[in-house]
C-alpha cells in the first residue's frame, strides 16, 4: 500500500501539500477542521433526530382512551363480533380484546404484570393454571348473580376470583377410514393402547410446551394414581415402547401426524369436539365426521375455562358487566362454534353439529390446587421416562 | 484520520441509546425481577448448574447440532454463491428469492409440506404409482436429520446472499494478474479469492451459528421431545412452569456462550481484513451460461432450487388435494369465519406485514448501518471488537427473555407499549439489524483507503466521502441486509410473547390462527394464506433488490 505521504518522491508539489496537511492534523491545531467536520455531520445527525423523535412521538400517541374495555386471553380465543358490539352499545364501551399466545404465556405475563396489567379482564384461565393463579393473588373476586345457572359441579373457584365460562374435554380422536382399512378395532381401555395392535399409533402433545398434553398427562394421572402399583408414569414408560409420538402441540399432532391430515397416525390427542368441527369446517363435504371420539376410561379430562377481573383495573363495575355478560345465552350460545367448548350456561342451546360432539361418558378431573402444587413435578417426572434423564 | 473518528463517535449516539433502550434495560429489568426471589425455587444456582446433567446435555446439544448445521450449510452455500456470483442466467433475482422463501415460512407449515411430500398418498408417493413403481414415503427419519436438513433450507440463503455479494465485487485484475503469472486456478482461489470472502463466510457463518444455536421452532416441531435446544428449555421452564428464576440462569449461560462465540468470529473477521481487493469498478465480465460446461452449473441449479421448492409445491398440491379448487380456497379468504370478531381481510393482513416489514427494516439499516460505520474503524481493534461482538447480541438473546423484558421495561405510563404496534416494529428491528451489520461489514472493511486518502486530498468532507465513495461501495450489501431484515420481519421470527390486537393481526398471525382449529377449510385456509405470503415475499425481494442509489450507478 502506497501512503500518499510518499507521492513527495514522484510528485514533490502535491506530496509536501500532503505533507502539510498531515502534519497539521497530527499537531490536534486542526480544530478548525473538525468544527468544519461537525458541521457537515449535522447534515447527517438531522435525519436520525427526526427518526428519532417521530418514533417517540407514536410511541406517545399509543395511550388507549379511557372509554375501552380490554380483555386479554389466549390465542385461540373466538367469538363474533356481533356478540361482541351488542355489549359495547348497551353498556356504550369499546372493547379490545388481545391475544397474548398460549394460556401459559398468558398466565405468566398476568404474574409479571401483577398490579399494572395491560388489560382490565383475563379470560381463558383453566383448571390447569387455576391454583397457580389464585397463588398470585391476580384477580378480583365477584360473584356474578347468573352463576345460578352454572351447573355445581363446574363451580371451579368457590372463592369466586375466576368465574368459569365453558368447558371442554381432552381425549383421543381416531381416524375411521384408517381404522377400517386396517381392520383395526377400537381399544377398550387406555392399559389396551400399550398393546403391540397400537404400537407406534398414537400421538400425544408435549406436557411441557402444550395445554391439551398437559391436560391428557393429568388424565392418566387422575386414573392410574401417583403411588400404585402401576401408576401414570408405569402406564408411559409402557407407551414409550408402544412407540408413542410426542409432538410439541396441538398443530403439529393434528395437521402433520394425524393420518386424517396425511400424517401416518391414527389416534391423536384432541378435543371431544374435533369431530364436529371436522363436519362443520368440511364445507359440506362430510356429513358424518371422518374421526370419532375414543371415550376411553380415565381418558377424557374436563377441562373448565373461566374469566376474571385483573387487579388494578379502573373498570371494576364495567368489568363485571362483562362477566355476567359471558355467563348469559347471547354470549354462551356463541361460544360452541367458535371456539368449540360447551357453554356452560344450562339454558344455552347447542347448535346442531354439536351432535357429533357428544360429552364423553367417562370424565375425570383433578383439583386445581393438587395440579397448581404438583404441575412441575409430574412434569418433570413425565419428561425423566419420555427423554430417559 | 481525527475528523473521521469524531464523526463516527457522533453518528454512534443513536446506536447506543437504541441498544440501551430497547436490548440491554429490557433484559436487566427481566433478570432483576426474575432473581427478586418471587420466583425462587428450592436449589441455589450453583446446585442447579453443578447438579442438574440434564442442562449441560442441552447445552452439549445445542452447541455441537449449531456447529454441525453451520458446517454443512457452509459447504452447500459457498458453491451456491458462487454460481449466483460469477454467472448471468435468466431469472436470477427470482432464483435467489426463492432460495430465501424457507426463512420466512411458519415452522409449521414447513413441517406440513415435508408430510404432504413424503407421506402415504402425498405428493412423491402419488407421482411414483403413477409412473408404475412401487408408492414411496419416508417414516421413521430421525428427528436430528429433520433438523439438519431444515437448518440447511432456512439458512442456505444466507450464505448465498452474503457471500456471493462480496465475490461479485472482487477485483477481476487481481485474479488476471495472478493467472498471467501463472497461478493455476487452485492458487487464485486459496490465496486470493478465499482471503478476500473470509469476512463474508465468517459473516454469514456467525448467523448460521446463531440461528441453529437458538433454534426454537424447529427443534420443536421437526425434532421430536428427545431434543432440546437451550431456547426451547428457556421457554418452557417460563412459560409452562413459571421457574423463572431458573430460566434466567439458563438464559445468562446462553448469553455467555454465544458472546464467546461472537468475539472469537470478530476477532477472525479483523485479522482477514484486507485493504484491498474490492474493485470499486465492477467490470461487468460474468460468464453467459451457453456452453456445454455451464449447462451443468444451470443444470445444478434448477435442481437445487427445486429441492428448495419441493415442500412449497406439496403446499399446492395439498390445497387442491383437500379443496378439490385451488383458486375457491383464495376466495374463501375473504368470507371464511367473517363473523367472528377476529375475522380481518386478508389485504389488512398483507398490509399489516408489509407496513411492519418496511418500517423495521428501515430501523435496522439505520441502526445497523451506523453501526457498521462505526465498527469499521481500524482503530483500537480490541475495543472494536468487543463491540462489535456486543451488538449482535440481540440474536442470541432468547425471545421468550426479550418479550417479557420489553413488557416489565415498558408498561407504565408515559411510556405504556403494550399493544402498541411500536412493539412489534421494535422487536422485529432488534432481530433486523444484526444482519445488516453482518452484510455491510465485510464490503465496508475491504474499501481500499488509498479511495479515502485520496478523496481528503482532495478536499472532500466526511459527508461527500461518505455518498460518492462508502455509499455506493456498500450499496449492495445495504441491499443484502435491507432483504434479511424485511424477511426477519415478516417471518414474525424470535417475536414471542406480543399482544395482538384484532387490527394489528400478520400474515404469520393469521396462518397460526387458521391451523389452530381442526377441519379442511381451516386447513385449506391457513395453506392458501401461507402462498400468500409467499407471494408478497417474492415480490418484495425482487423489488428490494431494485432499489438504486443516486450516485451508485457511476461505479457499476
Amino acid at each position: 500500500m502506497i501512503d500518499p505521504v510518499y507521492l513527495i518522491w514522484i510528485m514533490p508539489a502535491e506530496g509536501i501539500m500532503i505533507k502539510f496537511i498531515n502534519s497539521n492534523i497530527k499537531n490536534s491545531s486542526g480544530r478548525l477542521s473538525v468544527l468544519v467536520d461537525l458541521c457537515s455531520i449535522s447534515q447527517l445527525i438531522k435525519p436520525i433526530c427526526i427518526t428519532f423523535f417521530t418514533i417517540i412521538f407514536f410511541i406517545g400517541c399509543t395511550n388507549v382512551s379511557d372509554s375501552t374495555l380490554r380483555i386479554i386471553t389466549h390465542d385461540s380465543f373466538e367469538i363474533n363480533q356481533s356478540v361482541i358490539q351488542q355489549f359495547e352499545t348497551d353498556n356504550n364501551v369499546q372493547i379490545e380484546i388481545q391475544k397474548a399466545g398460549d394460556a401459559g404465556e398468558v398466565i405468566v405475563r398476568a404474574i409479571l404484570e401483577k398490579g399494572n396489567p395491560s388489560a382490565d379482564l383475563l379470560y381463558g384461565i383453566d383448571n390447569t393454571f387455576l391454583g397457580r393463579a389464585l397463588d398470585e393473588q391476580l384477580f378480583i373476586a365477584y360473584k356474578s348473580p347468573f352463576l345460578s345457572l352454572v351447573p355445581k359441579s363446574l363451580l371451579i373457584d368457590s372463592s369466586h376470583h375466576v368465574t368459569p365460562v365453558s368447558y371442554g374435554f381432552v381425549m383421543i380422536n381416531y381416524d375411521k377410514e384408517y381404522l377400517n382399512n386396517h381392520q383395526l378395532t377400537l381399544p377398550l381401555s387406555l392399559e389396551d393402547l400399550t398393546n403391540e395392535e397400537w404400537k407406534g399409533k398414537l400421538v400425544v402433545e408435549n406436557p411441557s410446551t402444550s395445554s391439551p398434553g398437559l391436560t391428557f398427562l393429568l388424565a392418566t394421572i387422575s386414573y392410574f394414581g401417583v403411588d400404585d402399583e402401576y401408576d401414570y408414569l408405569d402406564f408411559w414408560s409402557d407407551l414409550k415402547d408402544n412407540e408413542v409420538v410426542v409432538k410439541d402441540g396441538w398443530t403439529a399432532a393434528y395437521y402433520t401426524e394425524f393420518s386424517k391430515n396425511g400424517g401416518s397416525i391414527p389416534l391423536v390427542v384432541s378435543y371431544s369436539t374435533s369431530p364436529a368441527a371436522e363436519v362443520y369446517y368440511s364445507e359440506g363435504k362430510y356429513t358424518e365426521p371422518p374421526t370419532g371420539n375414543l371415550d376411553l376410561p380415565g381418558a377424557s379430562f374436563l377441562q373448565i375455562e373461566g374469566i376474571g377481573i385483573l387487579k388494578g383495573t379502573t373498570k371494576e363495575k364495567l368489568a363485571q358487566k362483562f362477566i355476567d355478560y359471558t355467563l348469559q345465552e347471547r354470549f354462551q350460545e356463541d361460544i360452541p362454534l367458535n371456539m368449540w367448548v360447551y357453554p356452560i350456561n344450562m339454558k344455552a342451546a347447542l347448535p346442531d353439529v354439536f351432535k357429533y360432539a357428544n360429552q364423553p361418558k367417562h370424565q375425570v378431573s383433578l383439583d386445581p390446587k393438587l395440579i397448581s402444587k404438583n404441575r412441575e413435578k409430574w412434569i418433570d417426572n413425565w419428561s425423566k421416562v419420555i427423554l430417559n434423564r | 484520520m481525527i475528523r473521521r473518528d469524531i464523526a463516527r463517535f457522533f453518528i454512534f449516539t443513536p446506536v447506543i441509546i437504541f441498544i440501551g433502550a430497547f436490548i440491554i434495560y429490557p433484559v436487566l429489568m427481566l433478570f432483576f425481577r426474575s432473581f427478586s426471589g418471587e420466583f425462587s425455587t428450592s436449589n441455589n444456582v450453583i446446585d442447579l448448574l453443578r447438579n442438574n446433567n440434564y442442562i449441560w446435555s442441552v447445552v452439549w446439544f445445542t452447541l455441537w447440532q449449531a456447529f454441525l448445521s453451520t458446517i454443512l450449510t457452509l459447504i452447500i452455500g459457498i458453491p451456491g454463491a458462487y454460481l449466483f456470483a460469477k454467472y448471468n442466467f435468466w431469472g436470477k433475482s427470482l432464483f435467489r428469492s426463492l432460495v430465501s422463501l424457507p426463512f420466512v415460512m411458519p415452522t409449521v407449515v414447513i413441517a406440513i409440506g415435508f408430510i404432504s411430500l413424503f407421506s402415504t398418498n402425498g405428493l412423491v408417493d402419488r407421482v411414483f404409482s403413477m409412473i408404475g413403481l412401487d408408492g414411496f414415503q419416508v417414516n421413521g427419519v430421525n428427528g436430528l436429520v429433520f433438523i439438519l436438513l431444515a437448518h440447511i433450507m432456512f439458512n442456505y440463503s444466507i450464505v448465498i446472499r452474503i457471500v456471493s455479494v462480496v465475490w461479485e465485487n472482487i477485483d477481476e485484475r487481481l485474479l488476471e494478474v495472478a493467472s498471467i503469472l501463472g497461478a493455476n486456478w487452485m492458487d487464485i482461489f486459496s490465496r486470493i479469492i478465499l482471503p478476500i470472502l473470509y469476512p463474508a463466510i465468517l459473516s454469514a457463518a456467525i448467523l448460521v451459528f446463531m440461528f441453529s444455536f437458538t433454534s426454537f421452532g424447529v427443534v420443536l416441531m421437526l425434532g421430536g421431545y428427545e431434543y432440546s435446544t437451550l431456547e426451547v428449555l428457556i421457554y418452557q421452564l417460563t412459560t409452562k412452569m413459571f421457574r423463572l428464576e431458573t430460566a434466567a440462569i439458563i438464559a445468562i449461560v446462553q448469553i455467555l456462550i454465544i458472546y464467546i462465540f461472537l468475539y472469537i468470529n470478530s476477532v477472525l473477521q479483523q485479522k482477514f481484513i484486507r485493504d484491498n481487493g474490492l474493485s470499486y469498478r465492477r467490470i461487468v465480465k460474468k460468464e453467459k451460461l451457453v456452453n456445454s460446461k455451464s449447462l451443468i452449473v444451470l443444470f445444478s441449479i434448477v435442481i437445487l432450487v427445486f429441492v428448495m421448492l419441493l415442500p412449497l409445491v406439496a403446499l399446492v398440491d395439498r390445497i387442491i388435494f383437500i379443496s378439490g379448487n385451488y383458486l375457491e380456497s383464495f376466495i374463501n379468504l375473504f368470507k371464511f369465519r367473517e363473523h367472528s370478531y377476529f375475522f380481518i381481510s386478508p389485504w389488512l393482513a398483507i398490509f399489516n406485514s408489509l407496513k411492519f416489514a418496511l418500517i423495521s427494516s428501515f430501523i435496522s439499516v439505520l441502526i445497523g448501518g451506523i453501526a457498521s460505520y462505526y465498527l469499521s474503524s481500524k482503530k483500537k481493534q480490541n475495543r472494536i471488537n468487543l463491540i462489535d461482538a456486543f451488538l449482535m447480541l440481540p440474536l442470541g438473546i432468547p425471545a421468550v427473555v426479550l418479550g417479557l423484558g420489553f413488557l416489565l421495561a415498558y408498561s407504565y405510563y408515559p411510556i405504556d407499549l403494550r399493544g402498541s404496534w411500536v412493539v412489534i416494529v421494535l422487536a422485529h428491528s432488534i432481530i433486523g439489524y444484526p444482519f445488516v451489520i453482518r452484510s455491510i461489514l465485510p464490503m465496508i472493511n475491504n474499501i481500499p483507503s488509498n479511495l479515502y486518502n485520496s478523496a481528503n486530498v482532495l478536499g472532500g468532507s466526511t459527508i461527500y466521502i461518505f455518498r460518492t465513495i462508502t455509499i455506493p461501495l456498500i450499496w449492495r450489501g445495504v441491499l443484502v441486509g435491507t432483504i434479511f431484515a424485511f424477511a426477519v420481519s415478516i417471518g414474525e421470527f424470535g417475536s414471542s410473547l406480543i399482544l395482538y390486537r384484532k387490527d394489528l393481526v400478520t400474515i404469520p398471525v393469521a396462518i397460526y390462527r387458521y391451523l389452530g382449529q381442526p377441519g379442511d377449510a381451516n386447513l385449506s385456509a391457513g395453506l392458501a394464506m401461507s402462498l400468500i405470503l409467499v407471494s408478497v415475499v417474492l415480490i418484495s425481494f425482487i423489488l428490494i433488490e431494485k432499489i438504486r442509489f443516486r450516485g451508485v450507478g457511476s461505479f457499476y
